[in-house]
């Protein structure tokens, strides 16, 4: 659906040469919800334009349903757009036109006959629940209203593609929660793919399928958000997801763990979808006469799925230890044993 | 005293009258004129800037300093040295017309400049968002910058219509008549304190209700 082939972006202020966006390939599928993530300056508001050509790639090539968007005259750039909405941090409506008309933007600017104008709004703010707003003005909404009326707007089009500038980072964290709904919704109900670029791991595991950590320009790790979630490779990646549950055990509790005479063995046990019903612990403790002791869990969803990281210390023969930790990797759980001891 | 004015200025009534006029048909012309042209020369200057829908450094450079060689010269000068310029476009460089041709070239690139820094102040953001929409140039300038810069706009023709009036005054010299004219002649030349006075009064009034009717309508417009 859209693919990004070794697309960088150069910028030059004062001579001097910025790369917002270095060689970075990546495909988004049809339906799917992809994420990009990163901090500030990364280059992920760089990369998400590069999409709909509103910066057009120093090197690179950018492909829409296989059409390489280079390719096209500007007429036929300006048809591309129209089936690719985009919604901004700062909404950017119309503040001299209401609700109604903001909304009406597209399918005025392509020449729509006034009744086809009317149903299509009136449905539009039906979806994004803003109807008895219609004749107001942006100033009197509130940002999630705001971004609502934006929502509307890019899809009045009937775009394939939603971009997701930061559509979130402007709002409290109730108002993030309904947009991130609504957005679910629109992926969901009208097969819309949507591109969203974040610097919050929340927004992430609320609603991606699939996600690309950006550092520096650089897309350095992708993949789905459960297998980044479960096998982060990345220090930064690691420091996302650190911001949504720690998996660190304290310092004092390691501490405590090695003045044991018989430390065990500390391992991290992460889980998700069908495992979590399984009474491993029992099985341990059954099968392999080990005594496991819980330390740390945290159970969590990953859009509709449960996501659970265990650390627990076992205790035991040695060989029943080893046979134990074979006996959970044989349950597709991801196993990892702590080192606590350097 | 007081009444010694009253009696003035039933005197010189229709003499009023009659200057009102001509500064009103000074003012509206040239404020007309310049406007379209202001205005025409303020999209551009916004437009031809750099990362904008028409970048173009040559045209917004020569631009920029055209108009701020016409700025630099006060009305007074600027007429006298244009003088060949305004015969060539009306053949006169006298009467109402002859004043229209210095004012236009006087205010023009005032305005130019003030509707600049009102479209200037659209954000930036929308402009990119209807580019997103697939949005064509054209589009962009008449149903984003135009309209959503519209109480600027407003508030930016009202300083240029007062600095108008202020230029038309001295346009009196060229013998276009006018306020100015009047005040000259007979506040000045002949020595008619009154006449003085009731001028600089009949001049406040215009500004009073220029800047009145700016400020109502851009208020209106900035209330949505
Ligand atoms: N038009 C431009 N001209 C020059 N430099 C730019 C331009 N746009 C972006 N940059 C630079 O490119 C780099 C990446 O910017 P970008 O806006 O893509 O980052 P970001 O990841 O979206 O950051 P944020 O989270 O703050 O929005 C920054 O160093 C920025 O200064
Ligand atoms: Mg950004």
């Amino acid at each position: 659906m859209i693919q990004l082939k070794n697309v960088s972006k150069v910028f030059y202020q004062n001579k001097h040469k910025i790369e917002a966006v270095k060689n970075v390939t990546l495909e988004v599928q049809q339906g799917e919800i992809f994420g990009i993530i990163g901090f500030s300056g990364a280059g992920k508001s760089t990369l998400i334009r590069c999409i709909n050509f509103l910066e057009r790639p120093t090197e690179g090539t950018v492909s829409i349903n296989g059409v390489d968007l280079a390719s096209l005259k500007e007429g036929q750039l300006r048809k591309t757009r129209r089936k690719i909405g985009m919604i901004f941090q700062t909404f950017n409506l119309l503040s001299s036109n209401t609700v109604f008309d903001n909304v009406a933007t597209p399918l005025r600017l392509a020449g729509a006959p006034r009744n086809e104008i009317n149903r299509k709004v009136g449905e539009l703010l039906e979806i994004v629940g803003l109807k008895e707003k219609e004749a107001m003005y942006p100033s009197q909404l509130s940002g999630g209203q705001k971004q609502r009326v934006a929502i509307a707007r890019a899809l009045a089009s009937d775009p394939e593609i939603l971009l997701c500038d930061e559509a979130t980072s402007a709002l409290d964290p109730q108002t993030t929660e309904s947009i991130l709904e609504l957005l679910l919704e629109i992926n969901r109900k009208y097969h819309i793919t949507i591109v969203l670029i974040t610097h919050e791991m929340h927004v992430i595991k609320k609603i991606c399928d699939r996600v690309a950590v950006m550092e520096n320009g650089k897309v350095v790790e992708q993949g789905k958000v459960l297998d980044v979630f479960s096998r982060p490779q990345q220090a930064i990646t690691k420091n996302f997801i650190k911001t949504i549950f720690d998996v660190n055990l304290p310092e004092s509790l390691l501490a405590q763990i090695k003045q044991h005479d018989d430390p065990g063995q500390l391992l991290r046990i992460s889980f998700a979808g069908d495992h979590v019903a399984e009474p491993i612990l029992a099985e341990l403790a059954v099968k392999f006469a080990l005594r496991p002791n819980i330390m740390y869990g945290n159970i969590t969803q990953i859009k509709d799925t449960t996501f659970g990281t265990l650390v627990i210390r076992v205790t035991g023969e040695p060989a029943a230890i080893q046979a134990g930790i074979d006996y959970l990797s044989g349950l597709e759980l991801q196993i990892e044993v702590i080192d606590y001891a350097g | 005293m007081l009444g010694n004015f009253f009696d003035s200025f039933a005197e010189f009534w229709d003499l009023y009258v009659q200057s009102m006029r001509e500064t009103g048909i000074m003012v509206v012309y040239s404020l007309v004129i310049s406007a379209a042209i202001g205005l025409l020369l303020g999209i551009v200057l916004v437009v031809t800037r750099p990362g904008h829908i028409y970048a173009n450094p040559i045209v917004y450079q020569v631009m920029n300093i055209i108009i701020n060689v016409l700025r630099s010269l006060p009305f007074i000068i600027l007429m006298v040295a244009i003088i060949p310029f305004t015969k060539w476009v009306v053949g006169t460089t006298i009467g109402v017309k002859g004043a229209i041709v210095p004012l236009v070239v006087y205010t023009a690139p005032y305005l130019a400049r003030l509707l600049e820094s009102a479209l200037l102040e659209v954000d930036r953001g929308v402009i990119e968002a209807f580019q997103s929409m697939g949005a064509t140039h054209r589009q962009i300038i008449t149903r984003v910058l135009l309209r959503e810069a519209r109480p600027s706009l407003v508030l930016g023709l009202t300083i240029g219509t007062i600095s108008l009036v202020g230029a038309s005054a001295m346009a009196g010299v060229v013998g276009a008549g006018g306020l100015g004219d009047v005040a000259i002649r007979y506040g000045y030349q002949r020595w008619e304190p009154n006449v003085m006075i009731t001028c600089v009064l009949l001049l406040i009034l215009w500004v009073q209700i220029v800047q009145s009717l700016g400020t109502a309508i851009a208020k209106r417009l900035r209330k949505r």
